[in-house]
């Protein structure tokens, strides 16, 4: 798939301020917010094109305080091909009305506008129509307007109203012309927990606005607080976004030309032009994808959320820095930061606290880095992605990787996750604000997966986002990991299907084993499992506990994973939880009534015991539980509450 | 695939098929790396670290061949390259599910290493229905086999002998004079020839002499598997399951000798080798070009012909054909084919030979 560039450059100024990242703190009402800038906002001398970025879906929203203005939700709709993590939507902000929209605000611009009105219209002619295309087919539509604007845009993909369709555009397309004195445009990313709304959809700009702490907060004001600048790690800076076609081509309109750019030419022609272009983000994730000191278990100063790493950068020696220095939870380092050298690429060498034993095996999991071997930059191999590090003197091993450089342009984005491996060590007490997992089942799925399956046509889906889970006690394998959830007429699945496993063993790569999409089957997901790999079965045995039946699910494996073929997918790895549609719904209200429900909710596992039947045939039971946080007071505590519903699955695990 | 679920949600899964969860088997398979701790223990040895066992050592843990993950492999490797286990040590391999486990993942060796030995294709399956009925936990009525103790032990020291033997031939294809040296063709023919005569000459002649010689009633009970093969005396009703119409065995040049239970025909020996050949090798192992099978066939009045569709038929013409298959179809004026019981018959063996093959192995 090919990337471009998001407007025509060609009259886009140098943006010399409303950059993405931190601005100047807000009064409101007495109340002080700090606030983070999440659209990158340019003005240029003349409108520009709005280009696709590639091929995707666009849904049109008119701006609430300026309805001459309209936003487009762009959603990409094939698989990324460079390695970046999962982008969810494209905003562009401040696309004139009338080059979507004819003078009747009731139709769409006259043919020859743009790239994506003559499709509306070659569409529209190729059916006979008489008149003209309602502007409804591209989102402005009456059914839209009378949604509540905290509907979210996830489900607004899938729904069906009369007369809109979620137009595709291909790459390069001219989808609009931005206003020269509002060019706007954002990226999100795919996140567990964030769901951009209507109300974002309409917005001029998006802004992520917390309440600035005072005084001596509480614990619940203080874990609020830093909870709610989360917010901006769903959100990617178009500039380094952009960046990151150093090793691939992007294509860039220049007036009537187009040209594919990468490398240095890239930073000089088009990442020059954006002022966070010294900058660079290190995003370092926990082992639940949340920030680095969420659970606030690895500050060194509590009080502040100071977290302070070891860092060296280029042939300085290693500095402790903090990881919150610019107070939101995402670590930026300039160019400037530097010593000088005259190579194109910085070596960035890291050290990460162990959080005083609360981490004695950590392992870190390079999402998005780069190396650099023999003179060239290049994304890590999937081998060299998990690294096991040590810990001395509370500090895990070092662990270095390179950003490329021109001149003072440095931008980039690199994404770790810092996992916990399984340990016998004996572990400091959880602090209140952290959810420990108590095994590797402990705490895979958040209820933040579920979905409205009842009224939406979709069935599956799953989250791209990688989490790292260490499964080698009886799976022997550890590995990165993506989530899913399946519902069908009688039962809900909840899949954790590895991405890559940490093993030179496993060179093919496991199945995407659900994805985003419509399904109208009424199958159960793990019986569709079965009709994927040849010659292997979902099977239902009998154990005899207590002299008692009891059915057990199990798979049985097949010639394929074994055989070596690179092109049949591995089933074996991936753990599923399997429960009926009553229970699923039983633990949405146990949340509901438990839990505070601004924060993160687990399924946790209690009494896991690995048994065997009357005729010695092992199996493995457990109890589901939720773990979520409570309000006790000022304070905020972690809680486990269980669900009665029992779980078994056959053999060791 | 871990799959945990709920009682009432397994219960609502009525699409799937039920299937019997193997017993634990022993021998060098434990549950878990504590039990593999300790028993090497038990026996002076030291055990391989926790995170470095893997069946490296040729112990496993059952969730691995089960599963037949890295630990599984490495035991086979591990088994295969020492063909034989040290004296006093636990045997290699338990009946019936390890073997069948040691030879799945040893198809997949010896495919890996070019080989088109075909040995493993009947010895797999023919084990799997052993294991399967053996699971099963079939009454007395079902199948007398498995509760007749002379007769069970028979079985399983056939199956244990058998891979023994087995195994080291598997070490000529992937490490002796064979590594380098793919058999294919006539050498697999070849190959797979020798390896079923030293099989059922040798090694399991001295088994059916064991049990000759305790008692013939433990074979009298192998002939007498009446209700499990259709009435019919048990190799021969065996065989009979791939060749319902009992056509092609009395005619295979050499298997004339089929009574299991008599000394002097060497328990049966022509028909366990020349029947295990012809299944394997159906298009090359009858008689030569000179001599055309239909020539030799008698006609069976009892199975008729199969109804196809005609363009079923036109693919089937071409596919065995395209064999050279020594056998040819006579049509009708309509170009139709002329369907006999001998041709039915000869069809069903080869696509049901085929198809258990293609079942277990694609």
């Amino acid at each position: 798939m090919a990337y471009h560039f998001f407007t025509d450059i060609n009259g886009l100024n140098d943006q010399i301020a409303d950059a993405f990242g931190s601005i100047t703190d807000i009064i409101e009402n007495g109340v002080t917010y700090e606030q983070f800038l999440l659209t990158s906002k340019h003005i240029s001398s003349v409108n520009l094109d709005a280009i696709a970025v590639c091929n995707g879906q666009i849904f049109v929203q008119e701006q609430l305080n300026n309805s001459s203005l309209l936003n487009i939700v762009f959603k990409p709709t094939e698989t990324q091909t460079f390695n970046f993590p999962k982008i969810k939507y494209f905003i562009y902000r401040g696309i004139k009305k009338d080059s979507l929209v004819s003078s009747d605000n009731l139709t769409i611009a006259v043919k020859g506008t743009n790239t994506l009105v003559d499709s509306i219209w070659q569409a529209f002619d190729k059916f006979n129509n008489t008149g003209s295309p309602s502007k409804e087919v591209i989102g402005l539509h009456s059914d839209i307007n009378s949604l509540a604007s905290t509907e979210i845009l996830d489900e607004i993909f899938l729904k069906t109203f009369s007369g809109l369709q979620f137009w595709s555009v291909k790459g390069g397309d001219v989808i609009g012309e931005f206003d020269k004195n509002a060019i706007g445009f954002e990226i999100t990313q795919e996140d567990l927990f964030y769901k951009p709304d209507l109300e974002f959809a309409r917005k001029d700009e998006t802004i992520c606005k917390v309440k600035a702490l005072v005084g001596t907060p509480t614990d619940v004001e203080f874990f609020d607080h830093w909870h709610d600048k989360e917010q901006i790690l769903s959100f990617i800076d178009p500039c380094c976004f952009f960046a990151s076609f150093y090793n691939t081509n992007l294509f860039v309109r220049n007036g009537t030309s187009e040209t594919k750019v990468k490398g240095e030419v890239l930073f000089e022609d088009l990442i020059s032009r954006f002022l966070n272009k010294d900058q660079c983000y290190i995003d370092i994730r926990n082992e639940f994808n949340f920030s680095l000191n969420y659970f606030k278990n690895y500050s060194t100063t509590p009080a502040t959320n100071t977290v302070i790493i070891k860092i060296k950068l280029g042939s300085d020696s290693f500095q402790d820095k903090n990881y919150h220095a610019i107070a939101w939870p995402i670590l930026v380092i300039k160019s400037n930061d530097f010593p000088s050298e005259t190579n194109s690429i910085r070596t960035v060498t890291i050290k990460l606290p162990s959080g005083n034993g609360d981490n004695p095996s950590p392992i870190l999991y390079a999402d998005k880095a780069y190396r650099y071997s023999n003179d060239l930059l290049a994304d890590l191999e999937n081998g060299e992605r998990f690294k096991t590090l040590s810990v001395a003197s509370n500090y895990a091993d070092a662990f270095e990787f390179v950003i490329p450089i021109h001149e003072d342009i440095i931008s980039s984005y690199t994404l770790l996750k810092y996992g916990k491996q399984n340990t016998e060590e004996t572990l400091p007490t959880p602090i209140s604000t952290q959810i420990r997992k108590s095994d590797y089942l402990d705490c895979i799925f958040p209820l933040a997966l579920n979905f409205d399956y009842i009224t939406l046509p979709l069935k599956n889906k799953t989250y791209d986002v990688d989490l790292y889970l260490d499964a080698i006690e009886t799976h022997r394998y550890e590995g990165a990991f993506s989530l899913s959830i399946s519902f069908d007429q009688e039962n809900i699945t909840l899949l954790a299907n590895p991405t890559l496993i940490n093993t030179k063993e496993y060179k093919r790569q496991p199945i995407s084993v659900v994805s985003t999409f419509k399904s109208y089957k009424n199958d159960n997901i793990i019986e569709d499992i079965d009709k994927i790999e040849q010659s292997s079965y979902l099977s239902k045995g009998t154990l005899k506990i207590s002299n008692t039946d009891q059915d057990i699910l199990f798979y049985e494996t097949s010639m394929a994973d074994v055989s070596g073929k690179f092109d049949v997918p591995d089933i074996r790895n991936i753990i599923g939880i399997n429960i009926t549609k009553e229970q699923w719904e039983a633990i949405l209200l146990l949340s509901i009534s438990s839990f505070n429900q601004k924060y993160p909710v687990y399924l946790a596992i209690t009494n896991k015991q690995q048994l065997e039947d009357d005729d010695g045939k092992s199996y493995t039971s457990l109890t589901l539980a939720l773990k979520g946080y409570q309000i006790q007071g000022s304070s905020l505590v972690v809680n486990l509450v269980s669900t009665n519903i029992n779980l078994i699955t056959y053999g060791i695990v | 695939m871990a799959l945990f679920s709920s009682t009432a949600a397994t219960a609502k899964l009525t699409k799937v098929k039920p299937r019997h969860i193997e017993k634990p088997l022993g021998g060098r398979e434990f549950k878990n790396y504590t039990a593999y701790k300790n028993y090497l223990l038990s026996i002076g040895k030291t055990p391989r670290p926790k995170d470095d066992w893997f069946g490296k050592d040729g112990y496993w843990q059952r969730s691995e061949r089960v599963n037949a993950w890295r630990g599984w492999r490495n035991a086979v490797y591990y088994i295969t390259s020492r063909q034989n286990p040290v004296t006093g040590e636990l045997p290699w391999l338990m009946p019936f599910g390890q073997i069948l486990a040691y030879y799945k993942q040893m198809y997949v060796f010896v495919k890996q290493k070019k080989h088109e030995s075909k040995w493993l294709y009947g010895a797999y399956y023919l084990v799997e229905d052993l294991w399967e009925a053996y699971e099963d936990d079939l009454t007395p009525a079902e199948c007398p086999i498995f509760t007749n103790p002379i007769l069970l032990q028979l079985l399983k020291d056939l199956n244990t002998g058998i891979a023994e033997f087995a195994i080291t031939q598997f070490y000529r294809l992937l490490f002796g004079e064979f590594k380098n040296s793919p058999r294919i063709g006539q050498t697999a023919f070849d190959f797979d020839r020798n390896f079923i005569i030293r099989e059922q000459c040798f090694v399991a002649y001295d088994l059916y002499n064991d049990v000759y010689n305790i008692g013939a009633s433990g074979l009298s009970a192998l002939l007498d598997m009446s209700s499990l093969f259709n009435n019919e005396l048990s190799w021969v009703g065996f065989i009979k399951s791939v060749d319902p119409t009992g056509i092609v065995i009395p005619v295979i040049g050499g298997c004339y000798n089929s009574n299991l239970a008599n000394p002097t025909e060497r328990y049966g020996q022509d028909a366990r080798t020349q029947v295990p050949l012809a299944m394997l090798y159906p298009n090359s192992y009858f008689a030569d070009s000179t001599l055309q099978l239909s020539d030799i066939l008698p006609i069976d009045a009892e199975y008729p012909p199969p109804v196809f569709t005609p363009q079923f038929r036109r693919y089937l013409r071409d596919a065995l054909a395209s064999h050279q298959f020594i056998y040819h179809f006579k049509f009708d004026s309509n170009g139709k084919i002329i369907w006999t019981n001998r041709e039915a018959a000869i069809l069903r063996i080869y696509t049901m030979v085929n198809k258990r093959v293609m079942k277990v192995f694609n």
